[in-house]
């Protein structure tokens, strides 16, 4: 999972650096960082992960 | 492989061990799934993260090289404004939310990102998208194809391996 921004020339990078990345293995989040949302959802299901990403990315 | 080198396997388990007179690990009786294998060894630059898939039934042969590291290396700290306390306070600093599978990653030297006379490393993950969140007009769809940079990475420059730390994303 990535958190992206973009430039003004349509560059895409990771938002912040490691707080942006949240890799999925086996079935569990694998934050790249290790504070914040990273650390709240660290080996927590995935499936629970985009169901809170679908809510925290609703407006 | 070297001997004496150390390897660390993570996973649906993770083991480790120290390769032999031949430079050979092994590890039996792992379950199924995806693992991460690192490599390291005195004075030598660790290898990148190997992700591999392990099927149900047979045998995966994987081999790593170890390199010297660069006579220098450099770091760069990203840090400053970020609100990273929630996923949704990520998701509302950032302009894409997606989730992807890495198809491949180039890392090429440019200038600094300091804009001074330096080189810098910047690796470019392609990547497809599974899923886009956040929906707006510019979410890509699933199955597009999209270019994510990262500042740093690892160059091979034939002798040593060129380091330049910035964001360790994997595959």
């Amino acid at each position: 999972m990535l958190f992206l921004t973009v430039d003004g020339r349509g560059t895409y990078t990771i938002h912040g650096s490691e707080e942006g990345v949240f890799r999925i293995r086996n079935g569990r989040v694998d934050p790249l960082g290790d504070d914040g949302a990273a650390s709240a959802w660290n080996g927590r299901s995935a499936s629970t992960f985009f169901a809170g990403l679908q809510v925290a990315t609703t407006k | 492989m070297l001997v004496g080198a150390r390897i660390k396997l993570t996973g649906v388990v993770s083991r480790q061990a120290t390769a032999n007179d031949s430079g050979f690990v092994s590890f039996e009786a792992l379950p199924a799934g995806r693992y991460d294998v690192f490599a390291s060894a005195k004075d030598l630059s660790p290898a990148s993260p190997h992700v591999f898939d392990l099927p149900g039934s047979g045998e995966t042969t994987i081999a790593l090289t170890l390199k010297p590291n660069a006579p220098t290396a450099r770091a760069t700290l990203a840090c400053g404004g970020l609100d990273s306390r929630s996923i949704k306070a990520l998701g509302a600093g950032a302009v894409l939310v997606i989730h992807v599978k890495v198809i491949g990653q180039t890392t090429s030297e440019g200038l600094s990102f300091a804009n001074d006379s330096s080189m810098d490393l910047t690796t470019l993950n392609r990547v497809q998208v599974l899923q886009s969140f956040k929906s707006s007009a510019a979410s890509p769809p699933p199955g597009s194809l999209m270019t994510v940079h990262q500042g740093g990475g690892r160059i091979d420059r034939g002798e040593f391996i060129d380091h330049h730390s910035f964001i360790g994303l994997g595959p």
